[in-house]
């Protein structure tokens, strides 16, 4: 191996596309404030002077909020089941990953075939007499939250999947013979254990939900604009780069205040769990 | 322990037919013979794969694709190991925050990454050039090549390399012999994880893409928009097939459970041995 | 060791196809190099249309001729001043004017594009110092397209059927760029209002916007769903009822007060190679045959005089076109174009509003 001060040498392509990364997200920053004659804070408050921007931020940290919390409640089951699989284990795994792998546009046009209202999914509920008139599942907030869902999902299983790999199995075989029910070892000892997983799941469920664009553009309707659709139409029909680094710049940052919390709760979390291990 | 809450075993069943789901039905429906959505698909045909073979535009946006990712997950690849190399054996200052730049495109909102990369890349002209993408599928890439990679490295036993040096091998002989094959691993898993992130990305993409180059999931996203093309579903679930082959390729490499380490974004802290 | 044979073979395969690959791309980007017109268009129909009349034009000049599907032309052009990689692009008055006012678009002298002499000159828009910009091609119209399982042409003798509440949840509304650029000016000119006083079109935007369950933000999309009934009716483009590519179980109604015309023109962005091609591009997509070729095709009307529908395409347009603009409203594009960006916040904020 090179040794001494040449082995920093190897640091420079990172360095260089990093660099380049910078200066795209300080132009992004220096847009965002420039109001055409010297600093300012102009666009943003622009931004926050219209109402139907404000609920759209509001919408767009709800709907992340409700994928993260829907997939944290049926992740977590998923992922314990596929830890205590003993057989075609890498079945279920595969079955996790493959979906996580496959474009997120192929994925949304599987959906829109499944939740139109003369889609599958309502064509069969006709059929079988559940309802005469079909339910709306697209182009509400209803189609967006399980298109993310069915994105973010993954993400969350396999970051749970990974606290209870952490997790000594034996610890709650112990807890159990010591008398203790399975709810409350299941309270006292396995959810601590792994809440480090739990909450770093939700921190990349959440940021990478309050980004998406593709699943509120196709599967979402005429008042479920998020930032994301929102940024788009500033790129892609009116081409207003300094609104759309505004917003970008926002998200971002909201992005960072609901994420530095979660992750000082996780850091901590993981040395309580740590802790207890040992 | 058993799972006693008879409430779980039902989520835990709808969860694995719900992510199967859009795939399967999307593959079902690239077979029917009106190509639309309607399903059932009977009667089943095979001519929109047909169409898709003699449609130079799809099969240019394909090779786009597969070369963008290759070379993108290549170069990626190369600047994470590099810096893994160094990362995973100094700390000095500044090499927290490079760790945590290298994460970044993992967890920066895609939507606002967009609006950086368009911003990069208007400063050189570079929009709609295959080299503006290449840049940007590099740097979206890092994350993912870099995080098996550092695995690999910092479970790498240094003793062994300096065991070699002091035997009189020359550096280079000493990471071809000696640190390559023990990282091997997490370089071809980095690598896949590079190419499948690359050849699937739309997100910022859509906002690169020009006259002279466009990559299959952005053709993709336009046809279901404007066009409605009918040999969107052959397209996709070609897709499906080449990420079912590069994960099968991982398979032979590592097994899939390494993958649940990578899901989280317990990231930003590389300088840290892994307890695993 | 067989693992890793195969591991290493599968891998070469990966390479060896993302090779080939990568020459293909490179090969076609050197054939670019030689001059040719890379035209932008919008995808569906337009497209279609385009590629439609290339042939006679690369037998005659053998410069050859590339449609490529854009989003939008605003944004796609203006990404890319200063750099332009299109040597031309299809778009509807208010794009090119506004475009050109960012001097964006290069202008022409009359006697550059001598074709111009066919248009009607009360069609061809200039920029303030007079030069015209790109070459008017065609128009369609903006009626209101409905479903016929789910209404009546009878339902929609006026505008104002669309803010009727017994459509609600039924109805599609345009994209709040064309419904700030389309509706608003037709329901402002309905009401009383006129191209710099849209105030009184909006109560019928607002009604319109109420009963939207979807948004045409993408053209197929709502081309399916105003087919399979899901949407009722929508404010849409004539060009969509045209001949055999008409949407099925789908029609168009042009109600009492008329429809909004919607020209088209093709216009070259500045500083975009090969000039002279260009050139030769717009004299020739001025000539009558091609237009009527579009016409044939596609259902977008020629603005050249000497195109004159006959036959088949005349029973199709149900009436001559001297006829059918009478009932067209042709507001002044330019003032229009001058409260784009104003009247977009003002549609984004309505919409949001409704419940």
């Amino acid at each position: 191996m090179p040794t001494g001060r040449s082995l920093y040498l190897a640091l420079l392509p990172a360095i260089l596309l990093l660099t380049l990364l910078t200066f795209g997200l300080a132009k992004l920053i220096a847009v965002s404030f420039d109001t055409g004659h010297g600093i300012g804070l102009a666009s943003y408050v622009g931004f926050f002077a219209r109402p139907d921007y404000v609920r759209m931020l509001w919408r767009t940290l709800l709907v992340a909020l409700a994928t993260t919390v829907i997939c944290v409640l049926i992740g977590y089951p998923t992922a314990w089941f596929i830890s205590r699989c003993q057989a075609h284990r890498s079945l279920f795994l595969l079955l996790v990953i493959l979906p996580w792998l496959v474009s997120v546009v192929v994925r949304t046009y599987g959906w829109i075939v499944l939740l139109g209202n003369k889609g599958l999914i309502n064509n069969l509920l006709v059929l079988m007499g559940a309802t005469q008139r079909p339910i709306p599942l697209m182009f509400n907030l209803v189609g967006v939250i399980i298109g993310l869902v069915h994105i973010s999902l993954p993400f969350m299983i396999l970051a749970i999947l990974a606290a209870f790999r952490h997790l000594d199995g034996a610890l709650a075989e112990a807890a159990m013979s010591l008398g203790a029910r399975p709810w409350q070892s299941f309270r006292r000892v396995i959810l601590p254990l792994t809440m480090p997983g739990v909450m770093s799941g939700c921190s990349l469920v959440f940021l990478s939900t309050t980004g998406v664009i593709v699943t509120p553009l196709l599967l979402g309707g005429l008042r479920d604009g998020m930032m994301g659709t929102q940024i788009y139409q500033e790129m892609f029909i009116v081409f207003s780069y300094p609104k759309a680094a505004t917003m970008a710049v926002l998200l971002a940052l909201c992005g960072v205040l609901v994420i530095v919390p979660l992750q000082w709760l996780e850091r901590r979390m993981s040395r309580h769990s740590r802790a207890a291990q040992a | 322990m058993r799972l006693r809450l008879p409430l779980w075993q039902p989520v835990v069943a709808a969860v694995f037919v719900f992510l199967p789901a859009p795939i399967v039905i999307v593959i079902a429906a690239s077979f029917s013979h009106t190509g639309y959505l309607d399903l059932p698909p009977w009667p089943l045909s095979l001519r929109w794969y047909i169409a898709l073979l003699s449609d130079t535009e799809w099969l240019g946006a394909i090779g786009t694709s597969l070369a963008l990712a290759f070379v993108a997950a290549s170069a990626s690849v190369l600047t994470a190991l590099c810096a893994a190399q160094v990362l995973a054996r100094r700390r000095f200052t500044g090499s927290h925050f490079i760790g945590l730049l290298l994460m970044l495109p993992l967890v920066f909102p895609h939507a606002a990454l967009a609006v950086v990369m368009v911003g990069l890349l208007m400063s050189f002209g570079a929009g709609g050039t295959f080299a503006g993408l290449l840049l940007v599928h590099a740097i979206l890439t890092l994350p993912y090549a870099y995080r098996p990679l550092i695995g690999s490295v910092m479970s790498l036993d240094t003793d062994m390399e300096e065991a070699a040096m002091s035997l009189g091998a020359r550096p280079f002989y000493v990471l071809r012999r000696v640190s390559l094959p023990l990282i091997r691993p997490g370089l071809i898993t980095g690598f896949l994880f590079a190419f499948i992130v690359s050849f699937d990305e739309v997100t910022v993409t859509m906002f690169l893409t020009g006259p002279d180059i466009t990559t299959l999931p952005v053709k993709i996203f336009h046809a279901i928009q404007e066009t409605s093309d009918p040999v969107v579903g052959a397209v996709s679930s070609l897709i499906v097939l080449v990420t079912i082959l590069a994960v099968m390729l991982v398979q032979r490499v590592v097994r899939l459970e390494q993958f649940a380490g990578h899901g989280g974004s317990d990231t930003a802290v590389p300088a840290r041995r892994s307890h695993a | 060791m067989g693992k890793a044979t195969s591991l290493r073979g599968a891998m070469g395969v990966l390479a060896a196809l993302a090779f080939t690959a990568l020459a293909t791309v490179s090969a076609a980007a050197q054939d670019a190099a030689k001059g040719e017109i890379t035209m932008g268009s919008w995808g569906g129909g337009t497209s279609a249309a385009w590629r439609s009349i290339i042939k006679p034009f690369t037998d005659r000049t053998g410069i050859p001729v590339r449609v490529v599907e854009w989003p939008d032309p605003q944004p796609v052009i203006r990404a890319q001043a200063g750099n332009p990689q299109y040597n031309a692009g299809v778009m509807n008055y208010v794009d090119a004017y506004r475009l050109a006012k960012a001097g964006m678009l290069q202008t022409f002298r009359p006697e550059q594009v001598p074709g111009i002499s066919h248009i009607p000159p009360e069609y061809l828009l200039k920029d303030k110092d007079g030069a015209i910009i790109g070459v008017p091609v065609y128009f369609q119209y903006y009626g209101i397209a409905y479903n016929v399982n789910e209404a009546k042409a009878s339902d929609f003798e006026s505008w104002d059927s669309l803010a009727d509440p017994k459509w609600k949840g039924k109805l599609g509304i345009a994209r709040s760029k064309d419904s700030a650029t389309y509706d608003l000016t037709l329901y402002a000119h309905i009401h009383g209002g006129s191209d710099t006083n849209i105030e009184p079109g909006i109560p019928l935007l607002r009604g319109l916007a109420a009963n939207s369950i979807a948004v045409t933000a993408a053209m197929a999309q709502m081309n399916t769903l105003l087919s399979r009934g899901e949407v009722a009716a929508v404010p849409y483009y004539s060009a969509r009822f045209w001949g055999p590519q008409a949407l099925p179980n789908a029609s168009i109604v042009l109600p009492r007060e008329g429809g909004l015309m919607l020209p088209y023109l093709v216009a070259v962005p500045k500083g975009s190679k090969h000039p002279a091609a260009s050139l030769a591009w717009l004299n020739y997509v001025l000539e009558a045959q091609p237009q009527l070729t579009i016409l044939h095709g596609s259902g977008y009307i020629p603005f050249n005089a000497d195109a004159k529908p006959d036959g088949e395409d005349l029973g199709r347009l149900g009436m001559p076109v001297a006829d059918l603009l009478k009932r067209l409203y042709e507001p002044d594009w330019g003032t229009v174009a001058d409260h784009q960006e104003e009247r977009i916040n003002l549609v984004e904020q309505i919409s949001a509003q409704v419940k």
